[in-house]
């Protein structure tokens, strides 16, 4: 079943046609990969369905209704989460308050009650705090909950983004360049926190550009190059293709 | 009250910590729009002069018991903060300090032309009905109000979206609708300060409510430490009291207040306490008591 369906979508800037008529499906509970050279436009789609842009045409359907051109926090609410590539945690709130913002959509106080510290509004805060502390748990990063976000090295940094973005119980879960600037170790811890959010029933669609982290996780690929989708397939079918080999594999000599 | 504090300190000091109290309720408003929600709002004393403004016309004018004009002057403030929180507030950046800066000029104008505000001449004769206890009331409730809001759900979704507006969206947080509220409970704040003013002074005229005192409010956030109440409160107290003690250098007081506030922007650029967290200082209590544990048992 599909979870995720792109049909047809392009987005243009001015005069650049940075996607250009791309269509893909992603099926539930499988871990999809996007890859392509910089610039193919791989984190414009990644904007393009958080509803940070708006297609200039097509559509984006998710779980069964068209989500192209609502507002972020409403493709939050629905349940999409994702992580940037340039990290874009809250660096001045404490590690657990990052994942409780995460929380937001899925807890319910409001200002008043807020305020005026009843006791249902204590109760839910009680809740919140304990699903993420299993969320900081999940990622590794239980006995950091009180330091500040921006003090964490750079891996912790990406792991703590993941950890807020599941935060919102999402179904679907956009990951842009989880592996960018880790070592072999963290690469691997990656791979295996990768798989345990797909066993807890949570779609993956993930840019990346190192293609051990790729070709190890992905169940399917798709290939894009200068805005345009030119493959898609397994692993095995992606690493033989003459036209991905061609523009952004490399031969080898 | 009054009569129990004048046993101990003259009434000029009682009227400074009036002031305080005031000001304490106006730069906690303009904390929760920018120094926790990062929105820099550089208007603060045109929503204030809306408030005293309201407030005194309601009782001069229309004779209405006082705590209602207190109700009507937050409430007008802060119709006149959604009005043009609004448009501004759907964009990202720092528009709203233009739109700030702009409106509360207008405001101004307005009053200094209009015939029931007393034009130029300003309003005299105001019921005084604001006292110590009433003011110092006022800012406990609204404290703890503050206290509560910022450590629960809304106020983490306002911390984060000054740290970052499109990941404060990304994780569910409407940015437009939070940033109107902040905008509407901080202005609100300015007519309630504004308010208690009018009825404490019992005289306003438009030049009370100039660019200037607008600043002063951001010094006083700026100074304490954006987002947090404590360095708010801190700010405004330091920033209160010290044109007061300057006083013995007459026309160099403004230069005085200012190196002082360039050295502490040195010295502290988060703000007096900005970047002092409760947590930090239990650990840090807590480590040197420690430390003196051990050194003594060594010792012995």
């Amino acid at each position: 079943m599909a979870i995720l369906e792109i049909k047809n979508v392009s987005q243009e800037f001015g005069g650049l046609l940075a996607l250009d008529r791309v269509s893909m499906t992603v099926e539930k509970g499988e871990i999809f990969g996007l890859i392509g050279p910089n610039g193919a436009g791989k984190t414009t789609l990644f904007n393009l369905i958080t509803g940070i842009y708006r297609p200039s045409s097509g559509e984006v359907w998710f779980q069964g209704r068209s989500i192209g051109g609502l507002r972020p926090y409403r493709i939050a609410t629905v349940g999409i989460g994702r992580t940037f590539q340039n990290i874009r945690l809250f660096k001045k709130l404490s590690v657990l308050d990052n994942v409780r913002v995460g929380m937001h959509s899925v807890s319910r106080a409001g200002f008043v009650s807020a305020m005026l510290h009843t006791p249902w509004a204590v109760k839910r805060e009680k809740v919140t705090c304990e699903k993420s502390m299993a969320l900081l748990k999940l990622v590794g990063l239980e006995n950091k909950a009180i330091e500040l976000a921006g003090s964490l090295p750079y891996g912790e940094q990406r792991r703590l983004e993941i950890a807020r973005a599941m935060a919102l119980e999402p179904s679907l879960l956009l990951l842009d360049e989880p592996a960018a600037g880790m070592n072999a170790t963290e690469k691997e811890e990656l791979l295996v926190l990768i798989r345990r959010i797909r066993e807890m029933g949570v779609t993956v669609l993930l840019v990346e550009h190192d293609m051990n982290v790729v070709m190890n996780i992905c169940d399917r690929i798709a290939v894009l190059d200068y805005g345009r989708k030119i493959a898609e397939g397994t692993p095995e079918e992606i690493k033989n293709n003459p036209r991905v080999i061609e523009s952004y594999l490399g031969v080898e000599l | 009250m009054e009569a129990f504090i004048l046993q101990y300190v003259d009434i000029y000091v009682l009227q400074i910590m009036v002031l305080i109290g005031i000001n304490i309720i106006m730069a906690l408003g303009l904390n929760l729009i920018t120094g926790v929600t990062g929105q820099l709002s550089m208007g603060h004393a045109g929503f204030m002069s809306i408030g005293a403004y309201t407030s005194a016309i309601l009782s001069l004018h229309y004779g209405m018991p006082f705590w209602f004009c207190l109700a009507a002057a937050g409430l007008m403030a802060a119709l006149a903060g959604v009005f043009i929180g609004i448009p501004t507030l759907r964009l990202e950046g720092d528009y709203l300090a233009m739109v700030t800066i702009g409106f509360a000029e207008i405001v101004r104008v307005v009053f200094l032309n209009l015939d029931i505000a007393g034009r130029g001449m300003g309003l005299s004769g105001i019921p005084a009905t604001t006292n110590f206890t009433l003011v110092w009331g006022l800012v406990i409730v609204i404290v703890l109000l503050n206290a509560g809001l910022l450590k629960s759900r809304p106020g983490r979704a306002l911390y984060s979206i000054r740290e970052d507006e499109i990941a404060a969206e990304a994780s569910g947080v409407n940015t437009t609708l939070y940033k109107v509220v902040a905008f509407a409970i901080g202005t609100f704040l300015a007519g309630i300060g504004g308010s208690l003013y009018a009825h404490y002074l019992t005289y306003i005229s438009p030049q009370d409510f100039d660019f200037m005192r607008s600043v002063e409010y951001l010094n006083m956030v700026v100074l304490g430490g954006m987002g947090s109440i404590p360095g708010t409160i801190l700010g405004t107290v330091i920033l209160t009291i010290l044109p007061e003690v300057l006083r013995f250098v007459q026309d160099y007081r403004l230069l005085f207040y200012g190196a002082l506030l360039v050295t502490l922007m040195i010295f502290r650029p988060n703000g007096l306490l900005g970047d002092v967290r409760w947590i930090d200082v239990k650990r840090t209590w807590a480590r040197i008591r420690g430390q003196s544990l051990a050194s003594s048992s060594s010792d012995s």
